[in-house]
């Protein structure tokens, strides 16, 4: 309801907003069955707070988007509500190498930030695997990348916040200090809500020095008990700057990278070490993307080698199973032609490792994190937007129970 | 009056033994290690997540105040117990329920002291990374109701940058578990990074899964001295820039240095301006990078000497002035307070050099003492409080170091927390809007307003 007289409200108080009926018309794509009726990209964020506010007033929902590549993983698809594209709120506000942040706008993209902070020898130390993300949505959706044992997720980087609120304020939280333990840390509420409570417009970010070297080592190993093996020396045992340790199959044998980041000297000790002892070689060959897969798993690094064993079971010419990995995270994808029997199987087994199975993205494990949580989840989302104009459709943050 | 059926239920729940009335118990649990005080009307000592629940079942039911408590280090006023309150101390819930050093995990109960936790995992050649001054006594879960720091805080971060997931008693008696502990892969909000830094506000943590990490192979400690305080500043921005990153940089002031050589007679360089002691760890080749950098720093920054210790002997001779400093400081003058504000660390030289000028413009003593590598200043303002002039002049100062605080971009607390100590300060570090949703969040956690009433937000009044 209301959509009309909220588009005519919105032109009388705001002048030159570029609208669009098609996500494509702003460069977004979005799945068929994701159909707002009117997308707004605002070029200030006093306009954002004009949206919020008159989207209250008519009862119009609000979807904020940034690049949308995530988009769909945390919102249900609806027909109905605006999308509000944070591509035009894209400025760096405050960039203090000495102290090691920045804030930019929400908008910014991930290859822009990273492009300015290169020139000082800084970086943002989340790798996401799309450029194109933007600082807003990597934080909405607390992103990480290959490189998550050494630099965990996003959250952790940020140390201040401005966002509007469901209902149209100006919120600031954080500040700009590596302490910081004034009051609540509503920034740390909103990094991981997936857009559900607030339109992030500005962040205040922890950025790092470049380290002084980075180095990629690869071996073939044969066989999946000689990439058990090398996994079980490599993350556990050995004593080494791990970024990341990752492999992939290639027919039955297994090519597996190391990837390690720290001083030159200490890494060149490494690298003769994992030479001498497995036969490691630099490695100049690109990553394989290890999203796009039917089936991923994600398991806790104490079980992560039995979850492996447990895959690599699966290996029968009838099942054409490929295995990808990145252990250092946790995570295992493969593709598959598997029975409902063998996937029960599987997620019976990943289950009692207390992981997490994702088929066709359907989850097929159990999580028991208990109705109180979502409830309480609730309860914050009703005190903070009790219209519920705020991206109703959150798989993360349900309005109604 | 206390209410005898509320202490008879109390009673049944937790057993007889493992509840406190007594006036003289009741006023040891009244206060923290601030200058304020309360008046609990019981101490329990739940032994179990179930103790707890039934605990705050009743509280629910009769409108009481709750109080969690661990050691009662807090130094703003956080765990100072609400009139008529019921102090859940959860030191009796101190285990270590597991010890994973695979995944270099480890789940402990609330009550177990920072201390413990560091002992109980270095057989596995790892460490718990936050090391607050008071981990001997303070407790995991005063820990993280604080968002508590430490001495390596500037390499390893704060409390919240290592802890996984939390069981919590919530002020409504719901128990959730909260945390990616072994998944993160499906979208998910996660509640554990918002209970850091909430003074116990919004719920009681029963159980905490904490990340570990490895023990550094080797350290190395170092300390140089600097004819100004700024030389000192613009070296730690330097150290800073050059991609170092320290576990530990501290300074210390003119004030300080003469005082803890008056206190140890260690022999310190008593006309210099200021001290930096800085320690920096990794496998034995990262330390000599680290060093070689620093050294250039120090040189660049005119320092006027600097010393590295050879050994662990010489470690600790080199951290004894620091860890001296309370104890020498405390023989200036009767009473002092000590203050705890954070700037943006190209910000730290100038601080410094503010709050100098304040202690010239009050005609006060001021010694600083600064976590100077993330940016976080301790002056302590000394005064004789028996003489209300002094008292009135010291006030005074700590609101203008506030504001030039804020006005250097800086915020109101850096690790000790707001408490009730720093209330006043909120509306100056936050908009009337920011503190209005913070409110609705905290109703949301606690509708009944009964986990620690009267912290952290101040009265706010409605629009």
């Amino acid at each position: 309801m209301g959509n009309e007289e909220f588009l005519r409200s919105l032109r009388e108080e705001v002048d030159n907003i570029a609208t669009a009926i098609n996500p494509s018309d702003l460069g977004i794509n979005l799945e068929h069955n994701y159909n707002p009726q009117l997308i707004l990209a605002p070029n200030n964020i006093s306009e954002i707070v004009t949206i919020m506010k008159l989207a209250n007033k008519y009862g119009v929902s609000v979807y904020p988007i940034g690049s949308g590549s995530k988009f769909v993983k945390g919102i249900c698809p609806f027909d109905e509500g605006v999308l509000v594209s944070l591509k035009n709120i894209n400025k760096v506000v405050e960039y203090r190498p000495d102290n090691m942040s920045v804030e930019v706008e929400s908008g910014l993209s991930i290859n822009e930030l990273q492009g300015m902070l290169a020139k000082d020898n800084i970086f943002f130390p989340i790798d996401t695997s799309n450029d194109l993300q933007t600082i807003g949505g990597i934080i909405a959706t607390d992103a990480f990348g290959r490189k998550k044992y050494m630099y965990k997720t996003t959250r952790f980087y940020v140390m201040g916040m401005e966002f509007v609120s469901p209902q149209g304020e100006i919120i600031k939280v954080g500040g700009r200090t590596i302490k910081n333990v004034s009051s609540y840390d509503v920034h740390q509420l909103l990094a991981g809500s997936w857009g559900a409570l607030g339109i992030i417009t500005k962040a205040t970010l922890r950025v790092k020095p470049i380290p002084e070297k980075g180095l990629v080592l690869q071996y073939v190993v044969k066989n999946g008990n000689e990439l058990l093996r090398i996994i079980d020396s490599i993350l556990f045992k050995e004593k080494l700057s791990l970024a990341s340790l990752t492999f992939e199959q290639l027919d039955s044998s297994f090519l597996i990278k190391v990837e390690l980041e720290g001083f030159a000297e200490t890494l060149k000790l490494q690298q003769d070490l994992l030479e001498k002892n497995h036969g490691f070689k630099e490695s100049n060959t690109n990553y394989a993307d290890i999203n796009n897969t039917q089936g991923i798993i994600s398991l806790p690094l104490k079980s992560y080698l039995k979850g492996l064993e447990k895959l690599l079971e699966l290996t029968k010419p009838e099942t054409g199973i490929k295995i990808k990995g990145n252990a250092t995270s946790g995570l295992l994808s493969f593709d598959i032609n598997a029975s409902r029997e063998i996937l029960q199987n599987l997620s019976d087994s990943i289950n009692s490792l207390q992981g997490t199975l994702i088929f066709e993205n359907l989850s097929l494990t159990q999580k028991n994190r208990g109705n109180a949580y979502n409830l309480l989840l609730r309860d914050i989302k009703n005190k903070i937007d009790p219209k519920h104009i705020l991206v109703p459709a959150s798989k993360v943050v349900r309005s109604r129970l | 009056m206390v209410d005898k059926r509320l202490i008879d239920q109390l009673r049944q729940i937790v057993g007889n033994e493992n509840v406190l009335t007594s006036k003289i118990s009741l006023e040891t649990y009244a206060f923290d290690a601030s200058p304020y005080s309360g008046r609990p009307s019981v101490v329990v000592f739940p032994t179990t997540t179930e103790m707890v629940v039934a605990i705050v079942n009743i509280a629910n039911e009769k409108n009481i105040p709750l109080m969690p408590r661990g050691a009662g280090s807090c130094l703003s006023g956080g765990a100072v117990a609400p009139d008529g309150s019921i102090v859940i101390s959860l030191t009796k819930m101190n285990n270590i329920l597991e010890i994973d050093p695979l995944s270099k995990i480890a789940l402990v109960e609330p009550g177990i002291t920072n201390k413990q936790v560091q002992l109980a995992v270095e057989s596995y050649g790892l460490m718990y990374a936050p090391d607050p001054a008071s981990q001997n006594i303070s407790t995991i879960g005063g820990n993280i109701a604080e968002n508590a720091g430490g001495i390596r805080g500037v390499k390893y971060g704060s409390t919240k940058d290592h802890i996984i997931g939390l069981e919590v008693v919530l002020p409504t008696g719901d128990v959730i578990t909260t945390g990616n502990i072994h998944s993160h892969v499906e979208p998910e909000l996660d509640l554990t990074y918002y209970f850091c830094g909430s003074e116990g506000t919004l719920g009681i943590v029963t159980k905490a899964w904490l990340a570990l990490s490895p023990i550094n192979a080797e350290v190395k400690t170092m300390t140089a001295i600097f004819g100004s305080l700024e030389n000192a500043g613009s070296c730690v921005a330097d150290i800073i820039a050059q991609g170092v990153v320290p576990t530990t940089m501290e300074i210390m002031d003119n004030i300080v240095i003469k005082a803890v050589d008056d206190y140890l007679k260690l022999g310190l360089p008593r006309d210099a301006e200021a001290l930096l002691l800085l320690e920096v760890d990794g496998f034995s080749s990262d330390v000599k990078t680290q060093v070689n950098s620093i050294i250039n720093a120090f040189a660049t920054n005119h320092a006027l000497s600097y010393k590295i210790a050879g050994n662990e002997q010489e470690r600790q001779d080199l951290w004894k002035a620091r860890r001296s400093v309370n104890g020498a400081l405390g023989k200036l003058k009767p009473a002092n307070i000590v203050h705890d504000i954070v700037v943006p660390r190209d910000r730290l030289a100038i601080m410094l050099e503010k709050v100098a000028q304040l202690a010239k413009k009050y005609g006060i003593i001021i010694g600083q003492v600064a976590h100077a590598g993330d940016g976080n200043l301790h002056p302590t303002l000394y005064y004789d409080h028996r003489i209300p002039e002094e008292v009135e002049i010291i006030e005074e100062a700590c609101d203008e170091i506030i504001k030039e605080t804020i006005a250097q971009g800086g915020t109101i607390s850096g690790e000790h927390g707001i408490g009730i100590e720093k209330l006043k300060y909120m509306p100056l570090a936050f908009n009337k809007p920011t503190l209005h949703l913070m409110k609705k969040i905290k109703d949301a956690f606690d509708p009944k307003n009964i986990c620690n009433p009267g912290k952290l937000l101040p009265q706010i009044t409605e629009d």
